[in-house]
């Protein structure tokens, strides 16, 4: 019986291969999308594990957790430097600064405390003291080939506006080791650093190289540095968010209770403000589910229809195992048999072409999402 | 010997009917079956091979009726006796030569050894062919391969509907001779369904079944 469906099979090689690669393909999708949206959610829920609470202007929450968490840019509701400073006196808080980037890399301006808070620690070097230095994330290491002592320049925010911050230069004097998370591919430095590329601070013997605006740049030397000095309050200048990280849930939900009663910023736990966009994620998973169930379906009624027809076509074949003496159910058995030979190839060859492709999947997605 | 007893057979909503009172045929008897058209010849032999079974009657082949066998038992008894030629030298396009003519052993999961599946296909003069698919040989190489499907189990009754009905008359005789001879050599019973009058003489008995049915089909 098997050998005869085999050879049936390779007979019609073209309609086999059609079939098996209808049936591969059905499975190959279901499986990388669903390997892809568990991805996603995992990577989504991978930085908010833990006690980490994010603190933020009162507005869209998933831009507060995505600039904080994933150093997405764009979060231009600053929260005053004066509303996070209180915190930091009752637990660990990196304050963060996220509006500008080196090479395509978020530059992220914020406490050593940060490293602390996300138990990074150095490949390289040390963390940043001093104005105009930085630490680097492994991929951003990589990529530019950047090592210790080396300099990184941050990126112009609008090269035809007079008015627009100038770019600054950066020495790299810590890498940091890989952690497979956003922090890989950032670039750190201290606040005050931050603000100076925001223009809010600068040296009266500041010195600018190139011969036109697009080349100009503000580079940090031993004499500039004495120099240089902030203007206006330091309390009014921007944040884009903080991270703090009480020391239990007890001291988490005081903190989150007495700031946000105050109402000046708003804490928010991050797996709880993802759980409505992981809910979401959840959701896009089951419609994608239902539509590969209605695909299914479909594959299911064309294969029902090219079975019944097989059935109506190869009714001489069925009538020649029938005169010569085979069974009344033989012929069936013997479609059954081919459909279950094609149905496992397919399925077989769809699992073996996923496990090929999720790595690369993967990748792809990482490249997407982390840079 | 095959015994044939007031058998009558009608296929529902025709007006075709097959009724035969008394039919026998010696064992290793040669019968060259004719009759017009439409007269029962088809269905005379599938009644003989166990395949449909007769309203009325029963036919005996070696003592053993049809009637009280289960469709599972004739269904083996045909497998294991009975050696059917038919008319369209049908095959399974699927399957080489070979496969084919082993057909039957497969469904009875007998080994054949592979001396004789050469030694008979060399009687049919296919042994070259043996690893061709039926579309790629002649109309008289795929029923002489057709013929070797019946014969490879080494039946005691040869059925053949009109074997030779789409072959020219070199092909025609060829076929007609290899059954005849098969028969000869094995002691077997051989009927059939003939047309060709210059065959008829390889045969020891002509029957004309229009002569034995008693049920008009006209």
């Amino acid at each position: 019986m098997i050998s005869l469906a085999l050879k049936k099979i390779l007979h019609n090689k073209f309609i086999s291969a059609a079939v098996v690669s209808s049936f591969a393909l059905g499975f190959i999708i279901f499986i990388l999308l669903n390997t892809t949206l568990d991805k996603y959610a995992q990577e989504l829920t991978k930085r908010t594990e833990g006690n980490i609470l994010v603190v933020g202007k009162s507005g869209a929450l998933i831009d507060l957790i995505m600039d904080s968490l994933y150093f997405k840019q764009g979060n231009h509701n600053f929260v005053k430097n004066e509303y996070i400073l209180p915190l930091q006196d009752e637990v660990p808080t990196a304050r963060m600064f996220n509006l500008y980037s080196c090479r395509n890399f978020p530059l992220i301006g914020t406490d050593i405390d940060y490293f602390d808070i996300r138990k990074l620690t150095f490949r390289d070097g040390i963390s940043f003291t001093k104005l105009g230095e930085c630490v680097i994330g492994s991929k951003v290491a990589e990529k530019l080939d950047l090592k210790v002592g080396d300099q990184l320049v941050t990126d112009p925010t609008n090269i035809f506006d007079p008015g627009g911050s100038t770019p600054i230069q950066l020495t790299v004097v810590g890498v940091v080791n890989h952690t497979d998370s956003p922090d890989d591919s950032a670039v750190f430095c201290s606040l005050k650093t931050a603000w100076t590329a925001h223009g809010l601070g600068h040296s009266h013997s500041e010195k600018t190289e190139g011969p036109d605006l697009s080349q100009k740049m503000l580079t940090f030397t031993d004499e500039n540095l004495k120099t240089f000095h902030f203007h206006g309050d330091e309390k009014d200048y921007p944040l884009t968010s903080a991270l703090i990280l009480p020391e239990d849930n007890k001291a988490k939900n005081i903190l989150t209770a007495e700031a946000n009663a105050k109402g000046e910023v708003h804490v928010i736990e991050p797996k709880a403000g993802l759980a409505g966009f992981l809910t979401m994620i959840f959701q896009i998973n089951t419609l994608f589910s239902f539509i590969m169930l209605m695909v299914i379906l479909v594959f299911l009624l064309g294969f029902i229809l090219i079975f019944y027809l097989q059935f109506k076509m190869r009714r001489k074949e069925k009538e020649l195992f029938t005169r010569i003496g085979a069974s009344k159910d033989f012929f069936s058995r013997l479609v059954y048999a081919e459909w279950i030979i094609l149905g496992g190839l397919g399925v077989g060859i769809g699992y073996i072409v996923s496990l090929l492709l999720n790595p690369i999947l993967l990748q792809i997605f990482d490249k997407i999402t982390k840079g | 010997m095959i015994q044939l007893k007031s058998i009558s057979f009608s296929y529902p909503k025709t007006d075709f009917s097959l009724k035969v009172n008394e039919f026998k045929i010696d064992a290793s008897q040669k019968i060259g079956l004719i009759g017009e058209s439409g007269c029962g010849k088809s269905t005379l032999l599938k009644v003989l091979s166990g395949e449909i079974l007769p309203h009325e009657g029963d036919v005996h082949i070696d003592g053993q009726s049809m009637k009280t066998l289960s469709e599972q038992k004739r269904r083996q008894f045909r497998l294991k006796n009975i050696g059917l030629v038919l008319q369209d030298s049908a095959m399974l396009e699927y399957l080489n030569l070979r496969d084919n003519i082993l057909t039957p052993t497969t469904l009875l999961r007998l080994k054949v050894s592979e001396e004789d599946l050469l030694k008979l296909a060399e009687t049919c003069g296919i042994a070259k062919l043996l690893n061709k698919k039926p579309s790629s040989v002649s109309a008289g190489e795929r029923q002489r391969a057709a013929v070797c499907r019946a014969l490879i189990t080494a039946p005691k009754i040869v059925l053949a509907d009109e074997p030779t009905s789409s072959l020219d008359a070199k092909n025609g005789r060829i076929v007609t001779d290899l059954l005849t001879e098969y028969c000869q050599s094995h002691d077997a019973t051989l009927i059939m369904i003939t047309h060709d009058q210059n065959q008829h003489s390889k045969f020891d008995k002509i029957v004309d079944l229009e002569k034995i049915n008693e049920a008009k089909n006209d």
